[in-house]
């Protein structure tokens, strides 16, 4: 920005659809004059091209300053877009962008994350409430017509592990602390949360395995991560334990996954699957019992989450223009 | 004068299952912990009706589920009081068995806790339309369905009592606008709005889900039937966890099918267990769960034992008893 001021040059900014993505993604101009209505002035400062399914998309980001896209061709960007400064995505995970090796230092990245509150916590509570609850065992039962009562115990005062509190394990915190759980909880930073009892750095998750009637799964994958949840850690957890993970493929090790489910060793599990086909377990997946695949839609409201996205966007467009810093800076060392 | 003692009969049914069975040892920690009672009650367990009919006869009260009622006017002379262990008594009615001056109380409230639990917990799920998500799971197909935060949607509570209230507050913690329906009409603090019983459709007008709590009496049999399921919103989901009766299934099919419910979660039924070859097993997005919503495996006895002392004192001290049956309006 130090060679152009918002007088000489409009904020030059590109918006990539992909259709793949379907519509709930897609992003309009009169969406973004919605979200632009809610924050006046900074989108009059702004020339706004889009562009779907990389069609001219090379011409369409040789001049930009700023870029909206989730897929490109992120190993080319560098040469594609010269006068590059900022990236933000419409999500969270940028699994599919690492390693972040060809991210220029001259550009900053940032991501979504906060976009899918309140309803990422919405789900992550139903999954614990389903596991306390024995649900899955139960619609195994309806399926083979047994009647057969399951008489469950409270949830509140039993123990949640939530791996990786970012925004979606704050708001899982936050939901389960509203039902009386005890929370506890690993980030890197290990730095206090207000709806999580206690706080651990991510060396703690063996001690703490052993403490949780339920784990929640909410890291990024990064190589660290992969896996973070292997045979022998799942042998840590208690007896008849529950894992609920919106986790991307590689975080949980699925066979070692789905021999505990059926061993019995633990309870359940509520599994968010971004893409069945990339796991060699996915025949497996469907008929494991006492498992749940969600077919990752749960995390987004149709009302709300591109809205969400176009508000995170439109704020770090406004600090782009004045110089300031951005907000969800994907950190390319950590991956994340 | 020697205080009074009161001998209490506990008939257990063993197939209802240990959740249900009000052992020695329960009771007696229950009582312990009164200070001054371990003397003054006597109590008497009988299992299956082993000891029923030998023991009746001196029984101030009368704890259980399941016995030969019509013959208490005759075998029971000393009866004042009958508490029963479940909340829905309409295997009891009509009350005309009834010995003059015999209290009948039940376990409303001690359901309140779990019942609330579980309804969230449904609520949530039919919120997500998981039930359309584990039809396409059975057939390995992987198809995202997108839905809305269930804040701020409405819910109807149909039957404000003990277990409505519950889900009523179950509502209310997930952000939902509750509306609701009573007899009395009267207020409820999780329930914006009250509607009289005669108001029942102006209550389900636009709902996204519908709670069915009441219980099962003359006036409430297919009180939940095609008309009163066309007023909820389309896409809306029903909750029964009152007794199967109250809904008319057949109706209830019909709007699965449609498409103008998107969901239901039925843990009670008309006949129970769920004969094979009921229809419900099989409803499209449904879900079936064998009568085990809201009894905690661990609290529900713990908590029928302390209603039962308050009574006991309440009926020595000649004050009215909580949670009494009313015999005409059967519950």
């Amino acid at each position: 920005m130090s060679d152009s001021g918002p007088s000489s040059r409009k904020t030059r900014v590109y918006i990539e659809n992909a259709s793949g993505l379907g519509p709930l993604f897609h992003i309009t101009p009169a969406m973004l004059d919605a979200a632009g209505a809610r924050r006046p002035d900074v989108l009059s400062d702004c020339d706004i091209a889009y562009g779907a399914d990389l069609q001219g998309f090379a011409a369409g980001v040789a001049d930009v300053d700023a870029m909206l896209a989730w897929c490109f061709p992120h190993r080319d960007l560098a040469r594609l877009a010269p006068r590059l400064r900022w990236i933000q995505l419409p999500g969270a995970g940028v699994d599919h962008l690492l390693p972040l090796d060809w991210l220029p230092p001259r550009v900053s990245m940032t991501n979504a994350r906060g976009a899918h509150r309140p309803k990422i916590g919405e789900w992550l509570l139903l999954g614990l409430l389903m596991l306390n609850n024995a649900i899955p065992t139960l619609m195994r039962h309806q399926r083979e017509r047994t009647w057969q009562q399951i008489f469950s115990t409270g949830i509140a005062g039993k123990t949640v592990l939530i791996l990786g509190v970012g925004q979606a394990g704050g708001a899982a915190a936050e939901q389960a602390k509203r039902f009386g759980l005890r929370v506890i909880g690993t980030r890197r930073s290990g730095a206090v949360h207000p709806a999580v009892d206690a706080m651990y750095p991510p060396a703690a998750t063996e001690a703490l395995l052993p403490q949780a009637d339920f784990v929640i799964v909410s890291t990024p994958a990064t190589p660290e991560t992969r896996p973070l949840l292997d045979a022998s850690r799942i042998a840590l957890m208690r007896p008849g334990a529950g894992i609920v993970s919106l986790a991307r493929h590689g975080v949980i090790d699925r066979p070692a996954l789905i021999d505990a489910l059926r061993s019995g060793r633990l309870g359940g599990a509520v599994l968010d699957v971004e893409d069945p086909a990339v796991a060699p377990t996915e025949a497996e997946l469907w008929s494991c019992p006492n498992l749940i695949v969600l077919p990752h839609c749960l995390s987004n409201d149709p009302d709300q989450f591109m809205a969400n996205v176009l508000d995170i966007f439109l704020d770090n467009l406004q600090r782009f223009i004045q110089g300031e810093a951005l907000r969800n800076l994907v950190q390319p060392d950590r991956n994340y | 004068m020697a205080p009074e003692r009161i001998c209490i009969l506990i008939e257990n049914e063993s197939t209802l299952g240990p959740v249900f069975s009000i052992d020695p040892e329960r009771c007696g920690h229950a009582i312990a912990r009164r200070s001054g009672w371990a003397e003054r009650i006597e109590v008497i367990f009988s299992t299956d009706l082993d000891r029923f009919h030998a023991t009746i006869g001196m029984a101030d009260a009368l704890i259980g589920w399941r016995f030969p009622h019509r013959d208490l006017i005759n075998l029971a002379p000393r009866l004042r009081w009958i508490h029963l262990t479940g909340a829905g008594v309409e295997h009891l009615a009509p009350f005309d068995w009834l010995p003059p001056g015999v209290a009948v109380t039940n376990n409303r409230g001690v359901h309140a806790p779990k019942c609330e639990e579980f309804v969230a917990m449904v609520l949530l799920f039919l919120a997500n339309q998981l039930p359309a998500l584990w039809a396409n799971q059975l057939q390995a197909r992987w198809s995202p369905r997108y839905t809305r935060s269930i804040a701020g949607r409405r819910a109807a509570v149909v039957g404000v009592g003990s277990m409505g209230g519950a889900a009523a507050f179950a509502c209310r913690r997930l952000g939902l606008d509750v509306v609701g329906v009573r007899r009395s009409g009267g207020s409820h603090s999780a329930v914006r709005a009250m509607y009289a019983a005669n108001q029942l459709k102006q209550a389900l007008d636009g709902a996204d889900f519908v709670i069915v709590s009441t219980p099962l009496t003359k006036s409430t049999r297919h009180l939940i039937g095609a008309q009163e399921i066309a007023c909820l919103a389309p896409g809306a989901a029903l909750i029964n966890i009152a007794r199967g009766g109250v809904v008319d299934n057949q109706a209830l099919s019909a709007a699965l099918d449609s498409g103008h419910l998107s969901g239901a979660w039925l843990d009670v039924f008309e006949h129970e267990p769920l004969p094979a070859e009921a229809m419900e097993w099989r409803m499209t997005n449904t879900v079936i769960t064998p009568h085990c919503s809201s009894d905690d495996a661990e609290a529900y006895i713990p908590r029928t034992l302390e209603l039962i002392l308050d009574n006991v004192e309440r009926l020595v001290a000649g004050h009215p008893l909580v949670a009494q049956v009313d015999p005409v309006l059967e519950y």
